[in-house]
């Protein structure tokens, strides 16, 4: 085992298991960033060729579109009930 | 470290063609880091050289397809607003 | 095995620094770019962090800055070398510009760490530059959220950028 696939492997485990604890929707949105991150790295490392680095720059996009998105939706929805009350 | 003069020089070719075909534009001088417009350096140089490594990567390098780069890249930054604008999330 | 280890911890420090310099000097903490930043960076302040600290990394979550900007780079040279650098620029580019950035940030950054790489290349292979950036995000956004917005608080506030 290489020790760079090693240490995002661990990191990735710890990300994941913070994300299933933390109880702030708006706050696992930061892990789930870093989980991305470590996909993107895995993709490269397991096919290492161009069409792998295009394979980990589209999903890490992808990701960060539907991120954002989402985060978004958290921002609009905090609105709407503040007028609610 | 061996540097590649041949590669330096056709990057170089694509870059200069595309800053004055920009000038002959008119785009702006100044880069305005909250504007989406282009301007005569951001997103010019930057598409200029990522299309020449495309272009080095897919079919070799020579002198005329720098330039058409540089002439494409030029025309891409200068209506960038049009193609890729800010989101406005529907409201 | 100890050779690795500090190449790794070489590779993440100059990853740090890239992208926390490049993101703070293009004025991430300064404002939100979309309404979900501003959510993220309110949130991190009530948990006992800085606000600035929070809306730089509610911008990291919502845009592909400087810190996609580095591992892209690092990718893309495992990849493809030096060339592929200059591709990352291009695709970071059109990425910020899908989510509602003006892109100063991922491309410069993107091309601030090819050359960073570039220059290191003679004694740290690219794939721990990977490897460093999944180390540096980590320290950003998976550590500690309210000593790390602390950080960057205090940082963008030495750089005159807030």
């Amino acid at each position: 085992m290489d020790i760079v696939i090693l240490t995002i492997g661990t990191i990735m485990v710890i990300v994941g298991l913070r994300i299933f604890l933390t109880r702030s929707r708006a706050l696992k949105l930061p892990y789930v960033c870093c989980l991305n991150f470590c996909m993107a790295a895995l993709i490269v490392l397991y096919i290492k060729s161009p069409m792998g680095a295009l394979t980990a720059v589209v999903y890490f996009i992808s990701s960060t579109i539907s991120s954002n998105a989402i985060a978004h939706t958290i921002g609009e929805m905090k609105k709407i009930e503040k007028t609610m009350k | 470290m061996n540097v590649p003069y041949t590669l330096i020089y056709f990057y170089g070719i694509s870059i200069i063609s595309s800053i004055i075909i920009g000038i002959l534009l008119k785009m702006p001088l100044k880069p305005n880091t909250n504007s989406f417009e282009g301007n005569i350096l951001f997103p010019t140089v930057f598409v200029a050289l990522g299309l020449t490594a495309i272009a080095e990567f897919l079919f070799g390098l020579d002198i005329i397809l720098c330039v058409i780069i540089g002439v494409f890249s030029a025309l891409f930054s200068k209506y960038i607003n049009r193609i890729f604008p800010g989101v406005d999330y529907g409201n | 095995m100890e050779i690795e280890v500090i190449k790794l911890i070489i590779a993440s420090i100059i990853c740090w620094i890239n992208f926390v310099v490049v993101d703070t000097y293009f004025g991430l903490p300064k404002k939100p770019g979309v309404s979900g930043a501003e959510v993220i960076g309110k949130k991190i302040e009530k948990i006992g962090g800085n606000i600035n600290g929070g809306y730089f990394m509610g911008n990291i979550v919502c845009s592909p800055d400087a810190s996609a900007g580095t591992l892209m780079a690092a990718i893309f040279y495992y990849a493809m070398g030096f060339e592929g650098g200059l591709i990352a620029a291009l695709l970071i580019f059109i990425g910020n510009r899908l989510c509602n950035d003006p892109g100063y940030a991922g491309t410069i950054g993107t091309i601030t760490a090819t050359i960073l790489i570039y220059l290191c290349s003679g004694f740290i292979e690219p794939q721990y530059f990977i490897a460093g950036m999944v180390i540096a995000i980590f320290t950003i956004q998976g550590f500690h959220h309210a000593y790390a917005s602390k950080l960057l608080g205090s940082i963008a506030k030495k750089m005159g950028r807030i």
